[in-house]
């Protein structure tokens, strides 16, 4: 009877102990880590490539460098690269994103000026335009019938 | 200027060091997450809360617009890190964090309830050989484009660095492995940098701004094998001149002979190091030799220590590390690596490869979610920290799963149970001791009736395995009081407030988002369109619970106020003769600030007026065969009930149109004006606007304003304007001194009093968040958004 007692109790041990072993053993396969070693997990935080003959990349398109000569850069490191009579084109650095402000009527006028002076400015073609993260905008004092709105580079397909 | 530059900073990192060797460390890093689902590139989120509670000390730090956040001096210990999003929005699991030396680290914040796949991709890219950092400021803001350097100056050539060389982006090392590689960066706009993939070996990093504007203590560093997450900290000018001045008066108070011991003692070993020369080929002298496993561990914790000493030397290896030239070998360095120092006081960094099968005697991974973390290994030297080595490394299969470990043997899982899983350690020492026990039945018989016991515990506990803590934190829900609640108030959402129903659907909206057959229209029995029962929304049942709704999609607590039985006339369809009763629940938020919560139609319920139960918590079920949902913001007077057709108290919001319940995607609260991007977002701004209600509304306007450019102004004086920035403020109004009466009134465009003055505030509002900030305070004194034109022409109240 204590031999029949004893053999019952290792079973179950030996299969509990089998099954969390399994469980623990599944779990560490995972994650099993080759170095011992403190290691930094990546932080891809958009970062800026190698610069490459005053040429940057952004969302994985070569611009040419206007960081370099802006004509204002402010706390937020946005770059304004250029802020004229009737239209604004500045870099927005926290989010990664190009913003062309139409400042002057008429806006579709004035849009197709700024996207050509966009393409210009940072030497790139209107494909390559089309992979950035850009937006364009005109304030109410300008045009309230469209302010608020914000519209893709008019020669971008909607896709 | 740069030599004295360098001395103050040095003289700064010092003290540091001896502000550490007292044993209390500064917690600092960055939160950062996608603005919103749609967006492929990340910011820093400020406004969320992080909590850090330990037995000795706890604080509550609340991050910065950028995300970064830094705490008041910790002393040594266990600590526990939390992060709360006041919205709800965001999302990071809580875990543990062992202090034994100043940490930085940049904590991912996902979006609550959703899972990105790039989390997924950022795992993978955790185990390739790279390098990454951030640069700070003092106060550890991020800087970003400064340039940093990554230079070689030794390629390994064994196996695994070919076989990554294959793979990476370097294919060419394979040929040429003693090529060098040279590398730039730009720390990117949250201060960090990344240098992708690289082969194994040694390397430089130099951190630069070509602006000038900062200065960086750390000229260079060579690591091998090894590659924490790096900070460099660059002061600026008024640092500089800071601590120029701290030095001048601590010369003054105490005089050089004075000084403590330590210090002297550190800056003698730091004048003392071998100055390289030569031209990067020429051999190093080895250091004082050490040995075996006692010299490794002494070296991983150089390598690791908080400020290294650099001093280019032969490896314990035999390989010999070139001599830098001249002009990049200083004598020391002293570069923030932020992980936990040596209990030792030698600072020297030995640049050495640590292999796999370095003694370090455990390491332990807290569960944290996609978060790319900081590095922390404890001093092997003692055996109380022996079982305390820990790296965090960001993980969403380590969320998944709950908890995961790596390492050897049941040491390891003994350390892994620690992390959290109450009973594990019982468990895994129960193992161990059934490991041990060989043929002895005694032993063994003890030992099963300790796991059955222990698996009985676990039953009985309600616990599950390895992911027991969320089912114990969902299962904690039930104990509210009302009777068994579920676990929470249905599926988070964009809604400001959930659903009491789950998965329910209106059926009868409000009038605003219908006024043709919505509340109070005249189809439905003409009523005040500005009363509550206008904004109220009808939600069938179906015969399920109702619960307590959550807030922003975080649970709310709200008190039973009131409740008082409706007439059989109050509904269309009464059951037994009853048309069920109406409760009253109140959130409070502080004395003036609440949500105020009416549902009606409720049949039975077994709350108790009076008591206060969690979002979640099952209220009732209906009387008839729907509930009438009514939600306020800081409505005055909340536990009153006047008759739905005749409360006109302000705060009432139509709980479909504008607090988005049961289904109804929110229309802006303003309606006819599109939400606002970028500096624009409700987000950014719910950073400034301490109420997402606000927010949206501030959005509306910033975006209409301004097109969320920050750069715009308006020079019209036509309109008598010379409005700036992103909420497009008017210097003719709120520049002081700047302008005078003339044709416009007593602030006039055509009198401008003071150019300087208007320059300096122009300067200081094409500031986007100062800007935010000024429109924060015009908001606040108005109590509402009137002095924008366009509130109005968006119907903003």
């Amino acid at each position: 009877m204590k031999k029949t007692l004893m053999f019952v109790f290792a079973t179950i041990t030996i299969f509990i102990l089998i099954f969390f072993v399994f469980c623990f053993l599944s779990g560490i396969k995972k994650t099993n880590n080759r170095n011992l070693i403190p290691f930094p997990t990546s932080i891809q935080l958009s970062p800026l490539p190698p610069k490459v003959q005053d040429r940057i990349n952004i969302s994985g398109v070569e611009v040419k460098d206007f960081t370099k000569n802006p004509g204002r850069i402010d706390s937020q490191k946005d770059v304004f690269i250029t802020e004229g009579e009737e239209y604004r084109i500045s870099y927005l650095a926290p989010f990664n994103h190009f913003k062309i402000t139409i400042i002057k009527s008429p806006f579709e006028e004035i849009r197709q000026k700024a996207e050509q002076d966009f393409l210009k400015r940072l030497e790139i073609t209107k494909e390559e335009a089309c992979r950035l993260n850009v937006s364009e905008s005109t304030p109410s004092f300008v045009d309230p019938s469209l302010a608020g709105k914000s519209f893709p580079l008019s020669f971008c397909s909607p896709n | 200027m740069d030599n004295d530059a360098e001395a103050l900073i040095s003289q700064q990192e010092t003290t540091e060091n001896l502000r550490r060797k007292g044993g209390y460390f500064i917690i600092s890093g960055i939160l950062y997450g996608f603005p919103d689902a749609d967006s492929t590139s990340e910011i820093g989120i400020g406004g969320i809360t992080i909590e850090i509670s330990g037995k000795f000390k706890s604080q509550n730090i609340i991050s910065g617009v950028n995300g970064e956040f830094s705490s008041d001096l910790f002393p040594s210990g266990e600590y526990t890190f939390s992060v709360h999003d006041p919205y709800g929005k965001y999302f990071q699991k809580s875990f543990k964090i062992k202090l034994l030396q100043d940490i930085y680290f940049p904590v991912f914040v996902s979006f609550l309830g959703k899972r990105r796949r790039k989390n997924f991709l950022r795992l993978r890219e955790a185990y390739k050989y790279r390098i990454a950092g951030s640069v700070l400021t003092r106060t550890k803001k991020p800087i970003s484009g400064v340039e940093i350097s990554i230079k070689s100056i030794h390629i390994d050539s064994n196996l695994f660095s070919k076989l990554i060389s294959k793979i990476s982006l370097f294919p060419k090392r394979e040929k040429d492995e003693k090529k060098t590689i040279s590398i730039k960066l730009i720390s990117d706009h949250l201060g960090t940098f990344f240098s992708g993939d690289l082969p194994n070996g040694s390397y430089i990093l130099k951190c630069t701004d070509s602006n000038g504007k900062y200065k960086f203590s750390s000229k260079f560093i060579v690591l091998k094998g090894i590659l924490p997450h790096i900070v460099f900290t660059g002061y600026d000018s008024s640092d500089l001149e800071e601590l120029k001045k701290k030095l001048e008066e601590r010369k003054e108070e105490a005089p050089k002979e004075t000084q403590p011991t330590q210090e002297r003692t550190e800056e003698k070993e730091v004048t003392n190091k071998p100055k390289t020369e030569g031209d990067g080929k020429e051999s190093i002298e080895k250091a004082a030799p050490q040995t075996g496993q006692e010299k490794q561990r002494e070296e991983l914790n150089n390598i690791v220590s908080s400020e290294i000493t650099e001093t280019p030397e032969k490896t314990s290896f035999g390989q010999q590390i070139p001599k830098m030239p001249k002009e990049e070998a200083p004598p020391s360095i002293s570069l923030s690596i932020r992980t936990p120092a040596p209990k030792t006081s030698d600072f020297q960094a030995t640049p050495i490869k640590i292999s796999e099968t370095a003694a370090v005697p455990k390491i332990e991974i807290p569960v944290i979610r996609n978060a790319p973390i900081i590095n922390i290994i404890n001093p092997p030297t003692s055996p109380a920290n022996a079982f305390s080595n820990t790296v965090m490394k960001g993980s969403s299969s380590m969320f998944n799963s709950g908890l995961k470990a790596t390492g050897n043997g049941l040491n390891k899982a003994i350390d892994t149970a620690n992390t959290g899983i109450r009973g594990a350690k019982f468990f895994f020492t129960a193992a161990r001791t059934i490991a041990m026990a060989g043929t002895n039945p005694g032993i063994w018989i003890a030992a099963g009736i300790g796991i059955l016991l222990f698996l009985l515990f676990f039953f009985f506990d309600g616990g599950g395995g390895f992911s027991l803590p969320e089912a114990k934190v969902a299962r904690g829900n039930n104990m509210g009081g009302g009777g068994g609640a579920p676990p929470s108030g249905g599926p988070p959402s964009s809604a400001l407030v959930s659903c009491p129903v789950v998965g329910g659907t209106i059926s009868t909206h409000s009038f605003k988002a219908d006024p043709g057959n919505g509340h109070c229209s005249i189809s439905y029995g003409a009523c005040d369109p500005n009363s509550r029962r206008a904004k109220s929304i009808d939600v069938p049942t179906g015969g399920e619970n109702i619960i307590l709704p959550t807030i922003q999609g975080q649970t709310a607590n709200w008190t039973y106020v009131n409740h008082f039985q409706l007439q059989v006339t109050d509904c269309e369809n009464p059951v037994n003769n009853s048309c069920g009763n109406e409760l009253v629940f109140v959130n409070n938020i502080d004395n003036t600030h609440n949500w105020t919560l009416f549902i009606a139609h409720i049949g039975f319920t077994g709350m108790t007026p009076g008591q206060t139960y969690p979002s979640g918590t099952i209220v009732g079920s209906s009387a008839i065969d729907h509930v009438h949902i009514s939600i306020g913001k800081d409505v005055p007077d909340p536990t009153s009930m006047p008759a739905g057709s005749t409360d006109l108290r302000s705060g009432w919001m139509a709980a479909d149109a504008e607090a988005g319940m049961c289904g109804y995607t929110a229309i802006p609260p303003g309606g006819i004006c599109p939400i606002g991007s970028l500096y624009c977002s409700p987000a950014y701004l719910n950073t400034f606007f301490n109420d997402p209600v606000v927010a949206q509304k501030a959005s509306i306007i910033c975006q209409r304003e301004s097109g969320s450019d920050p750069g715009v102004i308006n020079k019209n004086c036509g309109t008598n304007d010379y409005s700036v920035g992103l909420f497009q403020i008017n210097l003719v109004a709120h520049c002081p001194g700047a302008y005078g009466a003339g044709a416009w009134g007593p602030q006039s465009c055509d009198n401008l009093l003071s150019l300087e003055k208007r320059n300096a505030c122009e300067a200081q509002l094409l500031d986007p968040v100062e800007n935010i900030k000024k429109a924060v305070e015009i908001y606040n004194s108005w109590g509402s958004f009137k002095p924008w034109s366009t509130a109005a022409a968006c119907n903003i109240q």
